[in-house]
């Protein structure tokens, strides 16, 4: 198991390096760069010449490959460098936006699980009833909504009509209410549709007939039985969808300016601030193999005819 | 006797069952078609020229006049709103046209290829797969810069990889079928047993995931130019419109609900249309569904 994990934790590299390579490569070949996009927003005129002391200064006007091991060797000894529009660590500012985004992805996640799994099952217990119907007609809609359009809802509605949250900001509980709700019905939507598919799926097998003949009552079997076999296929996607929410939700995150790493990559990929934008990415990729290597346990445990070996 | 009878019932219902899904389908290709030709047509048929400014009907709410109200430059919405479908729909048929064949055309060279290129580009895709799709565009389009074309390139390099696992499996399922091997041995090239026996047999999977493809494009398209990243004002764009609008939420909210309400409709008809595709051209799903019933 040790080794097993070792060795995922292994590809890391490989994946590190490829993608901090394929960023700053993207990133060369973009026009415009950080001391463009520091100067052109200040009012004023800056000269060409302000501009290339400054490019100097940040060793960006070196060629790109030595720049690109200048960097990689500050991140092995530890030191992932200053952002070039704050001056501030890039590391420490990193960490610090990290608390908001785990609180929000554990939040929404929650909510997720607490509709859609029952919903999910009721949906498909009572198949093509009124009740199910009533249930996919609002897992559609919720489909078909866009994060942004919900969320701008929400807060024409809850916040600015009865005033019942604050429309952003990072205080107090009531602040998280409204960004989990449109992350939560985006999700619950997708869910609710693939536990009823799940559910409906196994409930079709031979062994939920067996059960049934032998006298086990329904909510037992649907709990005991169906459920956890169905949990495989739901873990997945849930595994999914954390990766995805702990990257941040650059767009929720933005318009209600909860203070998370989605907001933070989108202002530093904005203001070119390449050192945090190379921070993000290895973040991304430690996401990655991280969600992936959990998953596979996970799915040992639930299911033990899979093997961690073969895989690795 | 009674059990012919009830095949006949069977069949018969069978048939009614398919009838109306044929009808959905005809039923939700004509709106969508509808939807289509409105946007093409949007700069003979919008009622007031979307990009001509007037300051004194700033803000106006809907009213007979100007159906959807006024946005903050006074620039007629309605007028906006179906310009700005010209925009978000065909540049979200443009992406998945795009993604669609270039998947495909990947997925076809692995599956029928297999080998080191093949491990390689699945290993790539998984990546790419299990990578927060959003937030890469975002990365890719920010990088790149604005713009609408950007956006869509953008969108391109995180998606394509859905369409090629698809059909390299698709592949992979029937190219050991008899009848390939058939076609080896009358002499037929690889690419004509490609392209003339595989990929007909394969289109439709292909055809249902592209069609239920467009909404969700059509969202993070629209997403994008929300974060700025896509079309840029002045361009009649529903997801740009809706970021204009939002300092003016509390005073005119028409200004984003009409974009945002445009999005739901052109979404939910892409959807229905691709629901209705699939099982149009899946029927075996259906039939063991009614089976097990």
């Amino acid at each position: 198991m040790k080794k097993y994990v070792g060795k995922r934790l292994l590809q890391l590299i490989p994946i590190i390096l490829g993608i901090t390579l394929l960023s700053f490569t993207l990133m060369q070949s973009a026009a415009g760069d950080a001391v463009d996009a520091l100067y052109d927003n200040a009012s004023g005129g800056v000269s060409e010449e302000v501009k290339a002391e400054k490019r100097h200064e940040l060793g960006l006007d070196q060629p790109f490959i030595i720049q690109y091991t200048n960097w990689l060797g500050g991140v092995l000894t530890g030191d992932m460098g200053v952002s070039y529009i704050s001056n501030k660590p890039v590391f420490e500012t990193f960490v610090s936006k990290l608390p908001a985004t785990i609180y929000l992805t554990l939040t929404s996640i929650l909510l997720t699980v607490l509709i859609s799994i029952p919903f999910g099952v009721l949906s498909a217990v009572r198949h093509n009833c009124f009740t199910d119907y009533l249930i996919r007609f609002f897992s559609f809609i919720g489909n078909a909504l866009p994060g942004f359009f919900v969320s701008l809802l929400l807060i024409y509605f809850l916040a600015l009509q009865l005033k019942l949250f604050p429309v952003m900001g990072n205080g107090g509980w009531k602040s998280i209410v409204l960004p989990t709700l449109t992350l939560a019905i985006a999700m619950s939507a997708k869910y609710t549709r693939q536990v009823r598919t799940t559910v409906l799926e196994e409930l079709n097998k031979d062994y939920v007939i067996g059960a049934r003949a032998r006298g086990i009552r329904e909510p037992v079997m649907l709990f005991a039985s169906v459920l956890k076999t169905a949990m495989l296929t739901i873990i997945t996607l849930l595994a999914l969808s954390i990766g995805s929410l702990l990257g941040g939700t650059a767009i929720v995150e933005s318009i209600f300016m909860w203070d998370g790493v989605g907001k933070l990559a989108v202002d530093s990929i904005m203001m070119r601030d390449y050192p945090m934008i190379q921070a993000y990415v290895i973040w991304m990729a430690i996401i990655y193999v991280g969600v992936n290597l959990v998953t596979d346990i996970i799915y040992h445990y639930l299911d033990p005819r899979i093997r961690l070996e073969q895989e690795g | 006797m009674e059990v012919t009878e009830r095949t006949a019932v069977r069949i018969r219902t069978r048939k009614i069952k398919k009838d109306q899904t044929m009808t959905k389908f005809y039923l939700f290709l004509t709106l969508v078609i509808i939807l289509l030709l409105v946007a093409a047509l949007a700069p003979q048929i919008v009622p007031y020229d979307p990009y001509a400014q007037d300051l004194t009907q700033a803000l106006q709410p809907p009213s007979p006049e100007h159906l959807l109200g006024t946005d903050r430059y006074g620039r007629d919405m309605l007028s906006r709103v179906i310009m700005g479908g010209q925009t978000t729909i065909y540049s979200a048929l443009l992406l998945v046209g795009i993604i669609t064949g270039f998947g495909t055309l990947v997925g076809l060279f692995c599956g029928y290829q297999g080998g080191k290129i093949d491990s390689l580009i699945m290993r790539v895709s998984d990546v790419f797969l299990a990578f927060p799709g959003m937030v890469f565009a975002i990365a890719v389009a920010g990088i790149l810069g604005g713009g609408l074309i950007n956006a869509v390139v953008a969108l391109a390099c995180i998606s394509w990889p859905k369409f090629a696992r698809l059909s390299r499996g698709q592949v992979l399922g029937i190219k050991n079928m008899p009848y390939i091997a058939a076609a080896r041995l009358s002499g037929s090239g690889s690419i004509k047993i490609v392209f003339k026996h595989i990929l007909p047999n394969i289109i439709g999977p292909i055809l249902v995931t592209s069609t239920l493809d467009i909404g969700t494009m059509m969202m993070e398209l629209a997403g994008l130019s929300f974060l700025g990243l896509g079309a840029m004002p002045p361009i009649a764009e529903w997801g740009s419109m809706m970021s204009e609008g939002r300092s003016m939420l509390q005073t005119s909210p028409w200004v984003i609900l009409a974009p945002g309400c445009a999005i739901f409709i052109s979404v939910t008809l892409f959807n229905l249309l691709g629901d209705t595709v699939r099982d149009v051209l899946d029927p075996k799903t259906n039939k063991r569904k009614k089976e097990k019933k």
